[in-house]
């Protein structure tokens, strides 16, 4: 049985829906997460879950237990529904200590003093804080308190975990440390955890499975290699990276796997790619390129099978240290390109541009 | 997870009855109670206007009370009042805000302390400080112009306090504190990365100060500026001490004549005029809300940040100086003046062979002082509480959600504030009195109480909800999803939060209390007599001096009062 | 709740009683009925004054009632009478008030016949009882002057002596166009004098105030040399200070203090007992001794020396309620 359950869950304000009918499975020890640009409903969503902001439509589950019914005018309170929350902001409560912070959830819920001492040292342990008990919560650094919210979180072994764009506020190098061990916690407590942010390479590194949201729809559900690589819509693969677009006409289509290899012609540019569904020919396509997965040949080289081939001319570079970004003129676009610092064209260079059939997503047009 | 059981069914029993019962339930128990404090009195008063005769005696209705209103007397007591109460605020909120910062947000030596002195003008019953400043700036021997004299040889006058200055001057004594107090712990709990982003951005240090620690304390400061005027239209004792040798005329005291000054006591006019003045404080209060209307004004939030003080290296010295300059003038003249005379036979007379400890022996002995005290006691401390308690959760309902019904909560507990004293007093009498007799209210300590709330509730509702707008509302959140309830949220965040500002309001309160006279003497009998009260007798029975002492004692539990909650707050702050 | 009920019991058992003593009018009886009652609330307008508390306490003393004292300003003291009584509810039992309040009252019918006291046939004219009130004190009216600054040949000995041109500014008085003290002397003098002695005086341009206790403090620090009309009995307070009370040779205005039963009082016969205390010799004197002038026969003699010449000066006049909102008028448009 899922972990969370929401069936046509919308929130309305107005005229605006800013949750439009969301239906989502989050299964017993997943870690989901809502992605998508800010405004796009995802906090929202979370909220509701969390019960700070009742849901217009639908019905939301949480272990079995139906904690909202919008139909029925069924509302649990938040603090009814055994949550555990990690704010964006953390919400450390400056006027109290990191233990008393820790141990609210337990002593609102009038526990034992002494298994309320052994949860939150465990709980404390759990995020490497236990020395840091007695200090006041203000006089923490970002990264500390980020633990402590994630010990809160934890510490009265919530059904789910929620949390809301809880790396946003720290600096790059902390933001990657602390999603990892984080993540790593995760895997080794088996919690459910529902994750919102609208940072794609943190929604990836996580997850195992992300939905990805924009103007309070869930666009697509996946795992984040497929998201990435197989997107089922333009406005899911331009919200990860730069991609580059083709506009191609089918030639031919034929199954192979879970997908089908599609025979493409567009305008200087030809070869294979894939797709989900089977095409006619004659359809028109998007054809999807990350710019990491395009090779640059020289000019005129030709086109081989499993490959779709175009050509352009280079007209900008970024050295980039390991790496280098180039722009390239090609059928009337500018195509990113990522290659290899050192093995790259120099700018004026005419180029072909060459990308693997299993790199190369059609969209249907 | 075995507590999680009952919660579960919990959980699952009560959820429909308390969302579709509960809430409404409360608000209107919360609107009935406020409506019982606030619109019963003042519905007794509309009757009073509309009635040719008060409640209980045979008359008809008519709009003469209103009518009669427009003479030219009453337009020039109503200029007169709105300069002297513009004028008296302004200035207080420019010197409260100045302290306010010094005290909070700067490393200027010595603030705690001064923090604490420079409050004390509030506490001292009017009476005192007008006759000290009376003994102080009278034209013909006030001891400030005895000195001018003596100092630069000439004849002239430095200061008359029987005039427009005066009266001010006499307001500002209370309005400054009153003000300071209500702003002071606003400007404490700020986080001061917002003034420094500001200092980083290329603000000088007073276009921070004003765009951005000023503007994020809008809020606060508009609330205190509002009641602060509200409080100079309603004011009379400054007004009648100062201003009638000089025939200066205000509302309230136009009021105060058509009661007393007629064979047959104008209850009509004199409540019409309350109303006329409400509905202009009212105008105030729409204004307020269109500025303030959609801007956040949260500056305490769950991250981190330590609540530094500006350095302000040598400058420090001048801001120091400011509050020495303030105390002296404010507390130490006055202060002085009531110590001293406390041990001479008479207010002013500063003569060896008149030193004495009478007064202090008279008070001690007084039976009926100690029996005011200990009511007055018993109804400040109930009184301030129960106040707060209503004062917060109004706050909470106004500020944190958007329940329906929340404005007409709000405007409630605004309406004792805008009713002249003299003029709600009544509204009281007669509300309680006309109950039936079965309500043990009228003649108890209850119809004290209930009007001491009523009185203190526009207070405690605009200090809470000053303070709730500034924290944010992630922490209650978080409170609510780790498995706090409502009540539970209020008290162990929200309120703890706030605990400054409650401790402010809760002083403030008990303070009014026990300095409330125009509806106390209405409503007080024999066996609840206050200390006002007695303070009052001591007064007309010609013993000024031992209501300094009574004075005193009322600046000592100040001091008192303020020392034991500003030690738990600067805990919590050093904390921070 | 508990005093409600004690009120209760003992507003049940006078009723019997009251109608017993009514018919044989035997004064033994009223006083065993007070007895009986054993408890009196008075309302006074006479806030803080310690002469009452000793006339009280003697009361008490002398009969084991117990006696409570509702303290407020003449205006506060007539609205509860009056809220409380159309409520229905009657606590109280004597009204203490001055004659213009008391007329007034009078005339609202709030109170009821005091019945038979026998000290009434002391009273000294110009002073009377009727059916409902008997009178109290009296407070007299006179000058109050700086001994600092004016020297014994300079002082007035006559009301127009204010109106030398020697006190133009200097004079301190409680306002006239308010109840109280200062409209008192105003219609007294316009009885005496007429309007023009009024208009002379405006010229003087007198300082006008309304807190009688601060203005007497400020004459005796010196700001002003002269202040009127002055409270005979406040000279008590102010023993020890510079200051000295003349009575003029005209004579003295003056406000009587009345009481009266109030209507349906719980304690009548304890009411009508206190009525005769107050007009015992012994009581008056305390009020003589501390300045008001009493009004029963042969107690000014008996007074201390100080007060004595102060006190056995003629009674210049007092003021008419039915006139007292025309005068008001008068007195605003004579003194603006």
């Amino acid at each position: 049985m899922p972990s969370v359950t929401l069936q046509g869950v919308g929130r309305h304000f107005g005229a605006l829906k800013a949750v439009d009918s969301v239906d989502l499975a989050v299964e017993h020890g997943e870690f989901l997460t809502l992605l998508g640009p800010s405004g796009c409903g995802k906090t929202t969503t979370l909220r509701m879950v969390a019960g700070l902001e009742r849901n217009d439509t639908g019905t939301i589950v949480i272990g079995g237990r139906t904690v909202s019914d919008a139909a029925a005018e069924l509302f649990v309170q938040p603090d009814q529904r055994k949550l555990g929350m990690v704010f964006q902001s953390y919400a450390i409560w400056p006027h109290m200590t990191v233990f008393d912070n820790v141990a609210y959830p337990l002593s609102v819920r009038r526990l034992p003093k002494a298994e309320i001492r052994t949860r939150v040292m465990t709980a404390l342990r759990l995020v490497e804080m236990e020395a840091y008990a007695e200090r006041p919560a203000p006089a923490l650094s970002g990264g500390q308190q980020q633990r402590v919210a994630i010990a809160r979180a934890l510490v009265f072994e919530p059904e789910v975990l929620l949390l809301d764009e809880p790396l946003s506020n720290l600096d790059a190098r902390l933001r990657s440390q602390m999603g990892d061990e984080f993540r790593a916690l995760q895997r080794r407590l088996k919690i459910t955890t529902l994750y919102v942010t609208h940072d794609q390479e943190e929604a990836m590194a996580l997850s195992d499975r992300v939905v990805v949201m924009d103007k309070g729809r869930a666009l697509q559900v996946g795992a984040p290699e497929t998201v990435y690589r197989r997107p089922a819509s333009r406005a899911v693969a331009a919200f990860f990276g730069a991609p580059n677009f083709i506009d191609a006409t089918v030639r031919e289509c034929r199954p192979e796997g879970d997908s089908h290899v599609l025979t493409i012609e567009g305008a200087g540019a030809q070869g294979e790619c894939r797709t989900a569904q089977a095409q006619r020919p004659g359809d028109t396509v998007l054809v999807m390129i990350r710019a990491e997965d395009v090779a640059l040949g020289r000019s005129n080289e030709p086109a081989r099978p499993g490959q779709l081939v175009w050509r352009g001319r280079v007209t900008d570079g970024v050295f980039r240290g390991s790496r280098r970004s180039l722009a390239v003129d090609a059928l009337g676009r500018r195509f990113n390109v990522e290659c290899p610092a050192t093995r790259a064209a120099a700018v004026g260079d005419d180029v072909t541009l060459k990308v693997d059939a299993e790199n190369a997503w059609a969209l249907s047009g | 997870m075995t507590v999680a059981v009952p919660l579960e069914q919990q959980g699952a029993a009560f959820p429909r009855g308390l969302a579709r019962y509960g809430r409404p339930a409360g608000i209107a128990l919360l609107i009935l109670a406020l409506g019982f404090l606030t619109l019963y009195p003042m519905a007794m008063l509309l009757y009073g206007s509309l009635h040719s005769t008060p409640p209980g005696m045979a008359g008809e209705f008519n709009l003469d009370g209103y009518a009669n209103l427009a003479t030219e007397e009453n337009f020039q007591a109503l200029i007169n009042t709105t300069i002297l109460s513009v004028v008296k605020t302004v200035l207080s909120l420019a010197l409260a805000i100045l302290l306010a910062w010094i005290v909070a947000r700067t490393d200027t030596p010595g603030r705690g302390v001064l923090e604490v002195l420079i409050t004390l003008p509030f506490f001292i019953p009017p009476i005192l400080t007008a006759t000290a400043w009376a003994m102080l700036g009278n034209a013909q021997v006030g001891t400030i112009n005895l000195a001018w004299r003596w100092l630069t040889g000439s004849e002239g006058t430095l200061v008359d306090v029987y005039s427009y200055g005066g009266i001010v001057w006499h307001m500002m004594q209370y309005s400054t504190p009153f003000i300071f107090l209500f702003i002071v712990d606003a400007f404490r709990a700020m986080d001061p990365s917002l003034e420094e982003s500001s200092r980083m951005s290329g603000a000088t240090r007073w276009q921070t100060f004003w765009r951005i620690t000023f503007g994020l304390m809008l809020p606060v400061t508009t609330s205190a500026f509002l009641l602060s005027f509200i409080r100079g239209m309603e004011s009379f004792e400054s007004a009648v001490f100062f201003g009638t040798p000089v025939g200066i005329k205000v509302l309230t005291t136009q009021i105060y004549d058509l009661i007393t000054q007629r064979a047959q006591p104008d209850y009509q006019g004199a409540t019409a005029l309350g109303f006329a003045t409400l509905a202009l404080m009212f105008l105030l209060l729409v204004v307020q809300s269109r500025v303030l209307r959609g801007r956040s004004f949260t500056t305490v939030t769950g991250k981190a940040y330590s609540p530094n003080v500006t350095r302000l290296g040598w400058m420090r010295w001048v801001t120091f100086a400011i509050c020495v300059a303030f105390f002296v003038l404010t507390v130490a003249l006055p202060v002085g003046q009531l110590i001293l005379s406390s041990f001479f036979q008479f207010f002013g007379f500063y003569q060896l062979d008149m030193l004495t400890l009478d007064h202090y022996r008279s008070v001690w002995e007084n039976r009926q002082f100690w029996g005011a005290f200990g009511n007055t006691l018993l109804l400040g401390f109930l009184g301030a509480t129960a106040t707060m308690v209503l004062g917060g959760i109004i706050a909470y309902i106004t500020t944190r959600t958007t329940w329906r019904g929340r404005r007409l909560i709000d405007i409630l507990a605004w309406l004792p504030w805008m009713m002249p004293g003299m003029v709600l007093g009544i509204g009281f009498l007669w509300g309680f009195a006309i109950l039936p007799h079965a309500v043990p209210i009228y003649g108890t300590l209850w119809a004290l109480l209930l009007a001491y709330v009523a009185l203190g509730t526009p207070v405690a509702v605009r200090v809470t909800s000053g303070a709730y707008a500034q924290i944010a509302k992630d922490l209650e959140e978080c409170s609510r999803v780790h498995g706090a309830g409502w009540w539970q949220t209020l008290g162990r965040i929200l309120v703890a939060l706030a605990w400054p500002a409650f401790a402010v309001g809760w002083v403030l309160i008990f303070f009014g209390i026990m300095r409330e006279l125009s509806a106390s003497i209405l409503l007080y009998v024999p066996d609840t007599e206050v200390l006002s009260v007695v303070m009052l007798k001591m007064w007309n029975g010609g013993k000024p001096e031992a209501v300094s002492v009574i004075g005193l004692v009322m600046l000592v539990m100040v001091l008192i009062f303020r020392w034991v909650q500003l030690r738990f707050i600067k805990r919590r702050i050093s904390t921070l | 709740m508990k005093r409600r009920t004690v009120l209760g019991l003992l507003a049940a058992s006078p009723a019997i009683v009251r109608s017993a003593a009514a018919q044989t009018d035997d004064w033994a009886k009223v006083v065993e009925g007070a007895k009986k009652e054993g408890k009196l609330l008075i309302y006074t307008a006479s806030i803080g004054s310690p002469f009452h508390r000793t006339v009280i306490t003697a009361f008490e003393k002398k009969y084991d009632i117990k006696v409570d004292l509702l303290e407020a300003r003449a205006s506060e003291v007539r609205e509860r009478v009056r809220v409380e009584q159309s409520a229905g509810r009657f606590l109280g039992d004597l009204h203490h008030n001055g004659s213009t309040t008391t007329g007034m009252m009078q005339r609202d019918g709030n109170f009821q016949p005091r019945g038979f006291v026998p000290n009434v046939k002391n009273i000294e004219a110009p002073y009377e009882a009727d059916d409902i009130k008997i009178p109290a004190e009296v407070i007299s009216y006179c000058l109050l002057v700086n001994k600092n600054i004016v020297k014994p040949d300079d002082e007035p000995k006559s009301w127009k002596d204010l109106l030398d041109p020697r006190w133009t500014g200097k004079i301190l008085s409680d306002d006239y166009r308010a109840l109280g003290g200062g409209a008192v002397f105003f219609v007294v003098m316009q009885n005496t004098f007429g309007r023009e002695f009024h208009e002379k005086l405006a010229a003087q341009k007198p300082v006008f105030a309304r807190d009688i206790q601060n203005s007497e403090r400020r004459t005796a620090r010196g700001e002003f040399p002269l202040y009127l009309p002055f409270s005979l009995q406040n000279l008590n307070n102010l023993k020890g200070l510079p200051v000295k009370a003349i009575v003029p040779a005209e004579g003295r205005p003056y406000v009587r203090f009345d009481l009266s039963t109030l209507k349906n009082a719980p304690h009548p016969n304890a009411a009508r007992l206190f009525m005769n205390h107050y007009l015992e010799p012994e009581s008056q004197l305390v009020f003589a001794n501390a300045g008001y002038n009493p009004v029963i026969k042969g107690v000014v003699e008996k007074t201390l020396p100080e007060i004595r010449p102060l006190l056995a000066t003629k009674a210049l006049g007092t003021t008419d309620y039915t006139k007292q909102d025309e005068m008001l008028a008068l007195a605003k448009e004579i003194y603006k």
